[in-house]
């Protein structure tokens, strides 16, 4: 009998042809009555157009939410969501958070202990003392 | 799901002012009428379509004279135009082809509204792109690992798995009232089999991953009606082939050693033979072999194993996969190369005479 | 008098900074493998004039993605510039062969065949597979490819290995089992 084959599906690497944005949407929640929510008005009213067009992957959604602190939530293709509280924050501190929000991945935090991860293996492949020169002492 | 209406005066209101704000669609060729159909289904009130055929009965299609409701417009789908940049999409390629390639063949049967065509040709070119690459990258391939690394890429799996990569999400029901940016499909029961002669007909329902393929295959012939074959080409090399796929862990060989002989007996080398090359712990609870397999001077492939018998099957495998793995030197041409400019220069890919029969 | 000896503490003494000692004196220089002209660590005096290719393989096993010389078709370029290399190395001596090499001598013709399908197809009980192939001088392979025994001594062999593995316990019956299914992930299923 010949070869036969193994199924596979193949793995993701988002950048290396296309890269996608992995915010996806940014919806900005504020209050019309509270003071905290005075710099998100603001922000809303003079900056937001701005981010959305700078950011035209990211859909963007601005509701009221009343009687609460004014927050930004972002949604991620992994299907989590991070949100911010920008209470009493002005607007030039909410334009940061929204950047941190859309240049963010949407994955748990985690430490890296290790620089460097990769599906690729080594180009000089992985060390065998039975293999190449025999190194003579 | 509660369905939520416009009232009638409102959405006169709109739609007489978007008809006011609204481009035309950037098509001018007539033969793509059929694209268009979304934009005018969602702009107009009047039912256009009654005199071309028969209206079939759809639960979800308002009454003829109701107004469709405002998600449903494409245009005004904030989803859809964030989709449109995300994929990095010409402006060229409208909206609305994108809004019906979100709409499955069983949320609208009427082939003028939903995917089924685009998909249709969405997976004709994907077939001829990846079929392309590989033959020309791995011209010994077997037809069997040939298939399944096109099936790795190109098949429903992966490309479901792209859908979702891009962020699409899918709506809960195919209601006229849901974002146009939203996957609109019929799901099945839970519980329903959808393999073999039991599975159901398409109207009955279809599988998230089948109707997230079929966006990725429409989304794919969209590119290539709207942008042309050389953006199609692009878009297949960044969206598909771009993605990591280990050809060599698809080969497995039933009968290794057999096969490598009858290989050096047709090529015309010399009959192969084991040799150890080195090994370790012979009497030891975990011994460790490395077999090469020599055809007179030459190495053809390595194994290593437990057994003498182990390391020697598996040199026979490598060097099988060896063989079958070439891949020439100086990158050849792709026979699609042609459909972008046919007055290039076209080095022609190797044709191998094919895998070893035993 | 109890004064400490001079040469004595000159040879404790160590005229070197640590830093020294403990980093730049184990910094390793490149392998001479690596030195382009470079003979038993001896780098050369000036970089080659012409381009040049360092052929160092890797202490790795062998990638499948890299073909054989014998496997590249006559028209790779790879090929001369492997075959260039190949010669300039001395023929090492090849290292021994896992089974003693044989030479294949078909010496058997249709009437030793037929022959043999006649004794085993006579007597299944006498003429087994190793009394064939001892007789003619051929392989128990060769034996059980061209004269097939009987349905009736199969179904009899059959049953008498039944019975033997009816009798194992269950470690044995898992172990063998085990064995099996490692040995059917060798051909490529096992993914190594």
């Amino acid at each position: 009998m010949p070869v036969t084959a193994l199924r596979a599906v193949s793995k993701a690497q988002n950048g290396v042809g296309a890269f996608v944005l992995q915010c996806k949407r940014l919806d900005f929640h504020y209050c019309d009555w509270a003071g905290a929510s005075r710099g998100m008005k603001s922000f809303i009213a003079h900056k937001l157009a701005d981010f959305a067009k700078a950011n035209p992957q990211i859909e963007i959604t601005v509701s009221p939410r009343p009687n609460q602190h004014p927050i930004i939530r972002g949604s991620y293709i992994n299907g989590r969501e991070k949100v911010i509280c920008v209470r009493k924050l002005d607007h030039l501190q909410i334009l940061q958070k929204a950047e941190l929000l859309r240049n963010s991945s949407g994955q748990k935090l985690k430490k890296f202990s290790k620089p460097v991860k990769s599906m690729n293996e080594g180009v000089r492949g992985i060390f065998s003392p039975y293999h190449g020169e025999k190194h003579v002492i | 799901m509660k369905r939520i209406r416009c009232s009638s005066s409102l959405c006169d209101q709109f739609l007489s002012s978007s008809r006011q704000i609204v481009p035309r669609p950037r098509i001018t060729v007539t033969a793509k009428g059929p694209l268009l159909t979304s934009h005018t289904r969602a702009l107009s009130t009047t039912p256009v379509r009654s005199q071309y055929y028969e209206k079939p009965i759809n639960p979800y299609e308002p009454a003829p004279g109701e107004p469709l409701p405002r998600a449903r417009n494409p245009l005004n789908s904030a989803k859809l135009a964030a989709l449109h940049a995300r994929l990095s999409l010409h402006p060229s390629y409208p909206i609305q082809t994108l809004a019906r390639a979100l709409i499955d063949q069983s949320a609208d049967p009427i082939r003028f509204y939903n995917n089924s065509s685009l998909a249709y040709l969405g997976n004709s070119l994907l077939g001829y792109y990846g079929a392309e690459h590989f033959m020309c990258t791995y011209p010994r391939l077997p037809t069997l690992v040939l298939k399944s690394a096109m099936a790795a890429f190109v098949g429903p799996r992966p490309l479901a798995a792209i859908g979702r990569e891009w962020g699409v999400e899918t709506a809960f029901e195919p209601t006229p009232d849901v974002d146009a940016g939203l996957l609109q499909f019929k799901r099945l029961p839970p519980g329903t089999t959808v393999k073999g002669h039991l599975r159901p007909a398409r109207s009955e329902g279809v599988p998230e991953e089948e109707a997230m393929a079929n966006f990725v295959r429409a989304t794919f012939a969209g590119v290539y009606l709207h942008e042309g074959v050389a953006a199609s080409r692009q878009f297949f090399r960044q969206h598909v082939m771009s993605r990591k796929l280990d050809v060599d862990q698809l080969f497995n060989f039933v009968q290794p050693t057999r096969e490598l002989s009858r290989l050096c007996a047709r090529e015309g080398f010399t009959p192969p033979v084991a040799r150890l090359i080195s090994e370790t712990g012979r009497m030891s609870r975990s011994p460790v072999f490395i077999v090469g397999v020599y055809s007179g001077q030459e190495c053809l492939g390595q194994g290593h194993g437990a057994s003498m018998d182990e390391a020697r099957i598996r040199a026979a495998v490598n060097a099988l996969k060896g063989w079958y793995l070439y891949s020439p030197a100086n990158p050849v041409d792709l026979p699609s190369k042609m459909d972008v400019d046919p007055a290039a220069s076209f080095a022609p890919a190797m044709i191998d005479v094919g895998e070893v029969i035993v | 008098m109890n004064c400490p000896d001079i040469s004595s503490r000159e040879s404790i003494t160590r005229g070197e900074a640590t830093s020294r000692r403990l980093t730049k004196k184990l910094r390793l220089g490149p392998h001479p493998s690596m030195i382009v002209g470079g003979h038993g660590g001896v780098a050369p005096t000036a970089s080659p004039a012409i381009n040049h290719i360092i052929h160092n393989p890797p202490s790795a096993a062998p990638s499948v993605f890299a073909t054989p010389n014998l496997f590249l078709p006559k028209e790779d370029p790879r090929r001369d510039a492997l075959l260039a290399i190949g010669d300039s190395k001395a023929r090492a001596k090849l290292p021994p062969p896992v089974k003693r090499p044989y030479e294949k001598n078909y010496h058997l013709g249709e009437a030793e065949i037929a022959e043999m399908r006649t004794l085993r197809a006579e007597n299944p009980n006498k003429w087994t597979r190793g009394k064939l192939a001892e007789e003619f001088g051929t392989s128990r392979f060769f034996a059980g490819m061209v004269a097939e025994t009987t349905a009736a001594r199969k179904e009899e062999m059959q049953g008498r290995l039944a019975t033997i593995k009816s009798r194992w316990g269950k470690i044995r019956t898992n172990a063998r089992f085990e064995r099996t299914r490692r040995r059917a992930g060798w051909g490529g299923a096992d993914g190594q």
